[in-house]
């Protein structure tokens, strides 16, 4: 008994001892000992390793309420002489604008800055949410200071934020402060659009019909697909009419008006509007009709624009789209095959899954009442507690079970973790899916101190002309490709500074017959026929309102440029093809690049003073312009102005 | 109440008994579980991208994709959609005989002062007034990585 007391008592010292052993021996010191070692090697010699002390190091940062203790261990981090080190010591590749003293980590990169042990710091641990980010999501972080529309700097975060809205997500969850908007075509008396079979057809695979739809898979059953098919198209269609009018004819005002530059066709054309290479075994001909005379009646949010055309036109271009364009991989028992299961529907279960599904989160559907969001809410979804997040069926390890993990597999395949999830598949890529996962982690309630905030980006533009010159803007949707003041497109030319850029008399021919200035372009400016009292419009509001001081102020210095003089021209000749080589990007009388635009009339396209403008600084307008920013001497300014104004022959394409 | 004392082992030694040999219900004849493994399977972790490159070449290569991959194309295989148009054909960044005589300093120069200034093609402009040193740099990080070392 006394024996064993005494060896107990032994053993109770020694378990004391090591204990304190342990404390001395914390897991650290060997990354600070390796540390020690490279140092040994790079560094420049004993006093900087005197200087050297081994233990903990902590940043606390009292504005973001946060202590870090991660250069414990990652020492090399603001030291660029570790820039090829081997981690925990590489040189942070961003320490010059985000400098440790004033940020830390964890408030970019997560994890647990008071950990001193790898897995307590990067996680997952129990007690821990927010695991270390993976370098594929760390652009959450940008938002924090810099604002939502953070740009260019953090792409992803802005492709992710961007995809929320353009699929629609805001249509099924709510985000505050975020508008909710159905990004889907309303659904009224759609009998009167489709034919019942592409319906069918289309519920049970949209990417069959149309591959690259923002439309999401549901993976109904059959007759899931039947039943909702016969609850929007109650009553029976007649087989498929032919639309009235001539074919060739159509094909023709289809080349004359352009409409490839929104529509492709057998592949080729833009993605703005639908891919229009089968749509002769979805629409109904009466309907097309009635939407090329005027799409804004039926879908007032459509980016289409009304189109002048005559009602010739209108039957001839339908004529030719519904009888060149059907779907010739479609068997010919299956448009039979489809009626035939859609006619076992049943229109109230249709009812019912309409409502479950929640068709409403986009569309605007007849007869079914909008109950507001159904998924849930995603405020703010970044900070969510994993034990919050179902797994369901899928058995994940431990040190895999984050939030970002958790999101990314869910954007991936939504219905992972079990099967009668309601979320629809959007088959969005690996990549897709990271970008939405950053940008859902990017909401949090998470606030920084005001000394941090600096808003990045372009700030939403709130350009909204009203009266006649907005009525015009509208009914030809010009901004869906040209940008105003920070709104609109980026696919034509940005129209800020128009009254400045170009002459008056250019203009007007331009607008009654647009020709190519950009040869290489699929897209190019549509045929839109516009009545001469709207072109005035037009041009009476680009003349006193889009214009630029910079370049009217330089009315006076052009004055005093000798433009017309020959010897000028050929100089700036010279200037053009042998000293600056512009031709490797610009045309004239089709020799030279097609970079930029075609420059053969630039005379009669360009104000003398925006070309002296833009040839001082081609981005004072434009910051995504590829053209080089040179210095020219003002002598060469003057002698490329007047080449560049010059006539330089060359036919006007009729 | 009284308890027994033989009443507790017994049942509790049964029960270990019937989890040692898994007739407890839970290991047998599980239905799904060929779906579980296959779930497992489809939950997948982020994949990093172009590990391979460094961050400066990350960064150069959405410069060079915008302002070089025109001429000189998006693999430097000097087939962007404008090498055919112009006078001499633009450099071929993925020749690793021709890239291996000019060091990154003289790549510098030409980018920021174009090819004129450098007795070279003055159909390659200079980007001095577009880009930062520090870009350049980046783009000059990426063009290092187009050609494949020759090969001895």
């Amino acid at each position: 008994m006394k024996r064993a007391f005494v060896a107990l008592s032994l053993l109770i010292l020694l378990f004391f001892f090591w204990q304190i052993g342990k404390d001395y021996d914390r897991p650290y010191l060997s990354f600070q000992k390796k540390y020690k070692e490279l140092l040994a090697k790079e560094g420049e010699g004993e006093p900087e390793l005197a200087a050297f002390p081994l233990g903990a190091r902590q940043n606390w940062l009292v504005g973001l309420s946060r202590v870090d203790r991660c250069e414990t261990c990652h020492l090399g981090i603001e030291d660029p002489r570790f820039r090829d080190a081997r981690q925990p010591f590489r040189t942070h590749p961003d320490a010059d604008s985000h400098p440790f003293e004033s940020f830390g980590c964890t408030v970019c990169h997560g994890g647990q800055g008071l950990a001193t042990s790898v897995e307590d710091a990067h996680g997952p641990t129990k007690n821990w949410n927010e695991a270390v980010y993976h370098e594929n999501f760390l652009q959450k972080s940008c938002s924090l200071c810099h604002g939502e529309t953070v740009g260019e700097s953090a792409p992803v975060l802005a492709r992710g934020r961007e995809m929320f809205y353009e699929y629609g997500c805001r249509g099924c969850h709510k985000v505050e402060g975020k508008e909710r908007k159905k990004v889907g075509p309303p659904i009224r008396k759609i009998g009167g659009k489709v034919r019942i079979d592409w319906l069918f057809r289309w519920l049970r695979n949209p990417r069959d019909y149309l591959p690259k739809t923002r439309m999401p898979d549901f993976a109904l059953f059959e007759q899931e697909a039947a039943d909702i098919t016969l609850f929007l198209i109650p009553q029976t269609q007649g087989t498929r009419e032919a639309a009235a009018g001539s074919v060739e004819r159509g094909r023709k005002v289809f080349n004359e008006y352009r409409c490839v530059t929104c529509h492709a066709l057998e592949g080729k054309g833009g993605d703005i509007g639908p891919d229009l290479a089968k749509i002769g075994s979805k629409l109904r001909p009466d309907w097309l009709l009635k939407w090329l005379r005027n799409p804004h009646e039926i879908m007032p949010a459509t980016r289409m624009p009304v189109y002048n055309f005559t009602e010739q036109d209108a039957r001839d271009l339908a004529a030719f789209l519904m009888g060149e364009y059907v779907d010739l991989e479609l068997p010919e028992d299956e448009v039979a095959r489809n009626l035939t299961a859609v006619a076992k529907g049943n229109v109230r279960n249709g009812k019912t899954l309409v409502e479950k599904y929640g068709c409403t989160g986009c569309h605007e559907i007849e007869g079914v009442e909008d109950r507001g969001e159904n998924g849930s809410e995603l405020t703010r979804v970044g900070d969510i507690h994993i034990s919050r997040l179902e797994f369901g069926e899928v058995e994940v390890p431990r040190e895999r079970r984050t939030v970002p993990n958790w999101l990314y597999n869910k954007m991936r395949k939504p219905r992972l973790f079990k099967d009668d999830l309601k979320m629809p598949d959007y088959h969005f890529s690996d990549e897709q899916a990271e970008a939405v996962t950053t940008y859902l982690l990017s909401l949090t309630a998470e606030k920084v101190p005001a000394q941090y905030n600096l808003p990045l980006g372009e700030r939403p533009s709130d350009y909204n002309p009203q009266g006649e010159f907005g009525k015009v803007l509208e009914k030809y949707r010009c901004l869906v490709c040209h940008r105003i003041r920070g709104k609109g497109g980026i696919l034509a030319p940005d129209l800020s500074w128009e009254g400045s850029r170009v002459r008056r008399e250019w203009l007007l021919g331009y607008m009654k017959n647009p020709d190519t200035i950009r040869p290489i372009l699929v897209e190019r400016m549509i045929q839109l026929k516009i009545p001469d009292a709207e072109i005035q419009t037009l041009d009476s509001y680009f003349r006193t309102t889009l214009v630029d001081d910079r370049v009217e102020n330089l009315a006076g210095a052009v004055r005093g440029m000798h433009l017309g003089d020959p010897e000028a021209i050929l100089r700036g000749r010279k200037l053009y093809f042998e000293k600056y080589g512009c031709d490797a990007c610009h045309q004239i009388n089709l020799v030279g690049g097609t970079i930029g635009p075609d420059l053969t009339h630039a005379g009669k396209r360009l104000r003398p003073e925006w070309v002296v403008q833009w040839l001082r600084n081609p981005k004072t307008f434009l910051k995504r312009s590829v053209e080089p920013v040179y210095t020219f001497p003002p002598k060469e300014m003057e002698d490329l102005t007047a080449f560049l104004l010059s006539p330089k022959g060359g036919k006007r394409k009729p | 109440m009284k308890i027994r004392p033989v009443s507790f082992p017994v049942p509790m030694i049964a029960l270990m008994v019937l989890l040692a040999t898994g007739v407890g219900g839970s290991g047998a004849e599980k239905p799904g579980t060929d779906n579980a493994a296959a779930r497992r399977k489809e939950f997948v972790l982020p994949q990093k991208h172009d590990a391979a490159l460094s961050r400066e070449a990350k960064l150069g290569r959405g410069l060079y994709g915008y302002y070089c991959a025109l001429c000189h194309g998006k693999q430097g295989n000097a087939d962007g959609f404008n090498a055919f148009n112009l006078k001499t054909p633009p450099t071929r960044h993925t020749d690793s005989i021709l890239m291996g005589t000019l060091s990154d300093a003289q790549i510098h120069r030409i980018i920021k002062e174009g090819g004129g200034a450098l007795g070279r093609s003055p159909q390659m402009p200079p980007w001095g007034g577009v880009l930062s040193d520090r870009d350049i740099a980046h783009v000059t990080a990426f063009i290092r990585t187009l050609a494949v070392p020759a090969k001895k």
